[in-house]
């Protein structure tokens, strides 16, 4: 889930540190993501960094072993040696574990194949509240070319807050305005009430039909919903409005092995196909391995083997390059 | 000599992301190997604006990126 300030990303290192119980200064990026930029947009990565500034290693994925050499080499031995395995590493950082509010009680909704996240803008509160809830946009890419399509909404609380939906208040509803002569159908919609629970934490997802006509217009959606916080000292109607510009975020990350939620009823929007969750290579591990030059796409001239071979066929865009979203498409495809 | 090892917030996407474990980890050199540290600025635990080439001026310096959740 994405910080949308730097208070949140502040907070989320404040709340690793505690957790992590260590002394190691951490930094936060820009909101523009300069330094994942400037750094080869990668998620795992390090750099060892000489007196001089000069940039002595430089790894895709970051390798303990490897450092540690790394740096035997360039500044000797650690008289103490602690490995990783040494250490009591917590799953996440920001997590509901202080919480016994429900998760996986409600399904979770398909996102349309070829689907990349959106850019979304969380616009700040009228009241000067934290923004609790997140939403990640998801469309295929086809949606921006030709005009229309199917777009994946999932509104999540965000852990940093520690809030939870309130399952005795009114549902989560949203509502669209579209300018020029776009439409979006449903325009509005209800979550389904959650009866499995008096208080969740699972995202909300709706699947909504986008037709732009001429406009390339931001959509802005608004939010009304019922929360408490995880310490019982407050629940709130809440407000909240986003806005969804029509091109991709190529800093939103990638979502895998998601959960199929459990027993209930999904949103209004269209019915739950369920998950795909066949065995297939991982995209991610694809990625990292053939993308060289960390654009976070694979270049015609990066692909080998079997990827080369039907790159044409796996271009489901005709951009000339691979996604991460049709790298799973396409194996999903194949899977079925 | 001193070290700095920086823990580096950048993108905080989804608590979704795969974890590193054996056969996640692509441990090949990315272009900006060999190359001087790019002008760039973040932000410290107290939330102020730094050069990072200010920051790591005169010693060994190791920065991770990661996700937190």
């Amino acid at each position: 889930m994405q910080p949308v300030t730097i208070a949140e990303r502040l907070a989320h290192i404040s709340a690793a540190k505690q957790k992590l119980g260590t002394r190691i200064p951490w930094l936060a990026d820009t909101m523009e993501n300069d330094l994942k930029h400037a750094f080869g947009d990668r998620n795992n990565s390090e750099f060892v960094i000489s007196p001089e500034g000069k940039v002595l290693i430089a790894r895709a994925w970051s390798d303990p072993e490897a450092l540690r050499s790394d740096l035997e080499k360039l500044v000797g031995k650690a008289e103490t040696l602690t490995k990783v395995s040494d250490l009591d590493r917590p799953e996440a950082i920001v997590d509901s574990a202080h919480t016994k509010v429900a998760t996986g009680i409600v399904p979770r909704l398909e996102r349309p194949a070829g689907s990349e996240a959106l850019v979304v803008k969380a616009l700040p509160s009228a009241k000067d509240l934290p923004l609790y809830l997140k939403l990640r946009a998801e469309a295929p890419k086809s949606l921006g070319r030709d005009g229309g399509g199917t777009m994946h909404l999932s509104f999540s609380l965000d852990p940093i807050h520690r809030t939870h939906w309130n399952n005795l208040a009114p549902a989560m509803r949203y509502s669209v305005s579209s300018s020029g002569d776009t439409t979006v159908t449903p325009s509005s919609g209800e979550a389904a009430k959650v009866t499995a629970a008096d208080a969740d934490r699972d995202p909300r997802d709706f699947l909504v039909e986008v037709d732009l006509g001429e406009s390339r217009d931001p959509l802005r959606i608004s939010v009304s919903f019922f929360a408490c916080d995880d310490d019982d000292k407050w629940c709130n109607a809440i407000t909240q409005e986003f806005e969804i510009s029509w091109e991709v975020d190529r800093d939103a990350g990638r979502i895998q092995n998601r959960s199929k939620g459990g027993k209930g009823k999904g949103g209004s929007g269209r019915g739950m196909k369920g998950n795909a969750t066949r065995r297939m290579p991982d995209p991610d591990q694809l990625m990292q391995r053939i993308d060289r030059n960390g654009d976070g796409l694979i270049q015609k001239d990066e692909a080998r083997g079997p990827i080369s071979e039907r790159f044409a066929e796996m271009d489901a865009d005709d951009s000339g390059t691979l996604s991460h979203e049709e790298l799973i498409a396409w194996f999903e495809k194949r899977g079925r | 000599m001193r070290i700095s090892v920086i823990s580096t917030l950048t993108l905080l996407a989804t608590s979704l992301l795969p974890a590193q474990g054996p056969g996640s980890k692509d441990s090949s050199p990315l272009p900006l190997q060999g190359k001087r540290l790019p002008e760039v600025s973040a932000f410290n635990e107290a939330g102020e604006k730094i050069q990072l080439q200010e920051l790591l001026k005169g010693r060994h310096a190791v920065i991770v990126f990661g996700c937190l959740t």
